[in-house]
């Protein structure tokens, strides 16, 4: 279970304070794999790091009974002065595991050469999510958080990302953040739609699905 | 809504202790490698800087004052027993307040939490600093100096432990500064200067007259530095050292330090 109590984020604009999570009570069950759905810039990713605990939320409290990795996909996990290997072996040491194991790993799996022992400042943005999906394929997590970039790279790495993920996916579940239904529907049981600071929780998720698309198609709110 | 959990509370703590010693071992790693840049340099700019210090405070000495020191044969080892505490307290205080700056994207690991990256620097500063203080003291034994054995480490290893402590609560309290004011530590550096020449790395308290020596008394770093002579001069009354001032003043300021960082911890992280 992670559990929201009172969870409130904003963020201060040239416009004056925009609120981006307003006081969210929600408890996720996390036996089920969760897509939560909204537009750009609604605070899904906000959410994730909450979520996550990479971020404290401004307001209110989350409460965690599962072990729940870092937001996967997005890049801020890695010190840019480190090579990939040395952030390997950090994260193995973080999180207790065994370091010779976790590098040579994430090494094979991510198939980044002589990359590898280059500074991470230097990767490209493709070869980022590599080493972040390799990292946490090598961790044992409960509930993954993946934001938006599922399958990275190449199609080749896009193929082997799902396959390992898929036979993870027999004892963990993921909570999945995306504006693509396509992927949601085919990884998550539940849905939430994120919408004007406020979460819509459903059990099902072609009907969180189908609640986006109408907020899609909703005619913008012009003041 | 309650905490799902049912495990007994002592097991929370003890894998939370766990956690934090894991991830501090692993930082502390990780600054071995940082500190100083790609290169080893580093390291050695860590021996070089108090020994040029020495070498400044050795010609104030030796050509503009023309005196000897005012405790013991050897004006090395009087400057010395000032420079150590001295160091280990300002490294801290400026180590401690870059902390999260050189740490950001490590710090968005859920695991990595500020006490855990300050307490990282703690431990490899002030080991590097008493590794550093060691080598010179051990330098001056094998010049010929045989006063540069401490006769009583206990006061060595508490004014050590002071000077650090007292680091430690101002690189805190810079760090909660620099959240709000980035140029902030331009204006420390201004302030430290005259700590440096006012400490008493160069003079013993009892050399300045009242009531200015009562003023100066204020400053508890001036506390730590007799503190550690008293712990190599046998000589050395020490009428001026208050230990129980030195003790609460930076206990308070530590206090202080540590709620602050708790308070502001948003401000702290967040991006730049």
């Amino acid at each position: 279970m992670i559990v929201l109590e009172d969870v409130f984020m904003s963020y201060r604009t040239r416009f004056g304070r925009k609120v981006v999570l307003d006081t969210l009570n929600i408890a996720f069950d996390t036996s089920k794999s969760i897509g939560i759905l909204g537009l750009n810039g609604s605070g899904k990713s906000t959410l994730l790091r909450l979520i996550g605990g990479s971020e404290l939320p401004e307001r209110g409290r989350i409460h965690r009974s599962v072990n729940v990795s870092f937001p996967l996909g997005y890049t801020g996990c890695f010190a840019g002065n480190m090579s990939g290997r040395e952030n390997a072996a950090f994260l193995a040491r973080v999180y207790g595991y065994d370091v010779a194991e976790v590098v040579t790993f994430v090494e094979s799996f991510a198939e980044l050469g002589d990359y590898f022992d280059e500074p991470v400042r230097t990767y490209s943005s493709g070869m980022h999510a590599r080493l972040g999906f390799g990292a946490s394929m090598a961790l044992r997590f409960d509930v993954y958080l993946i934001d938006e970039g599922f399958g990275a790279g190449d199609a080749r790495f896009a193929a082997r990302c799902q396959q390992t993920f898929s036979n993870r996916l027999k004892h963990s579940r993921i909570i999945l953040v995306s504006h693509d239904p396509g992927t949601m529907l085919t990884y998550c049981e539940a849905g939430a739609t994120l919408h004007a600071g406020k979460l819509t929780y459903y059990d099902d998720i072609k009907e969180a699905v189908t609640c986006y698309n109408e907020i899609v198609n909703e005619p913008l709110n012009t003041h | 809504m309650t905490v799902l959990d049912m495990r007994p509370a002592w097991q929370f703590w003890d894998a939370g202790i766990q956690t934090h010693v894991r991830v501090i071992s692993a930082l502390v790693r990780r600054e071995m490698r940082a500190h100083g840049g790609e290169s080893r340099l580093g390291y050695l700019w860590a021996l070089i800087e108090p020994g040029l210090h020495l070498i400044a405070y050795m010609l104030l000495f030796t050509y503009i004052l023309k005196r000897h020191a005012p405790l013991g044969n050897n004006t090395a080892l009087f400057l010395l027993t000032g420079i150590v505490p001295y160091f280990l307290f300002s490294k801290m205080a400026i180590y401690v307040s870059s902390a999260v700056g050189g740490n950001r994207a490590l710090l968005t690991l859920p695991p990595v939490k500020l006490p855990d990256v300050i307490a990282a620097r703690v431990v490899l500063e002030s080991t590097t600093y008493l590794f550093v203080g060691f080598i010179m003291f051990l330098a001056l034994y094998l010049g010929g100096v045989a006063e540069a054995i401490p006769y009583e480490p206990l006061a060595v290893a508490g004014a050590c432990a002071l000077a650090v402590a007292f680091g430690l609560a101002i690189g805190a309290i810079n760090m909660v500064i620099v959240s709000f004011f980035h140029n902030w530590m331009t204006i420390y550096g201004l302030f430290s200067f005259p700590l440096w020449f006012f400490s008493g790395i160069w003079f013993l308290p009892e050399q300045i007259p009242q009531p200015y020596r009562d003023y100066m008394l204020y400053n508890p770093i001036m506390h730590f530095l007799m503190l550690f002579r008293a712990g190599f001069y046998r000589d050395f009354k020490a009428v001026s050292l208050d230990i129980p001032y030195a003790i609460s003043v930076t206990a308070l300021t530590l206090a202080i330090g540590l709620a602050l960082t708790r308070v502001a911890r948003r401000k702290i992280l967040e991006p730049t």
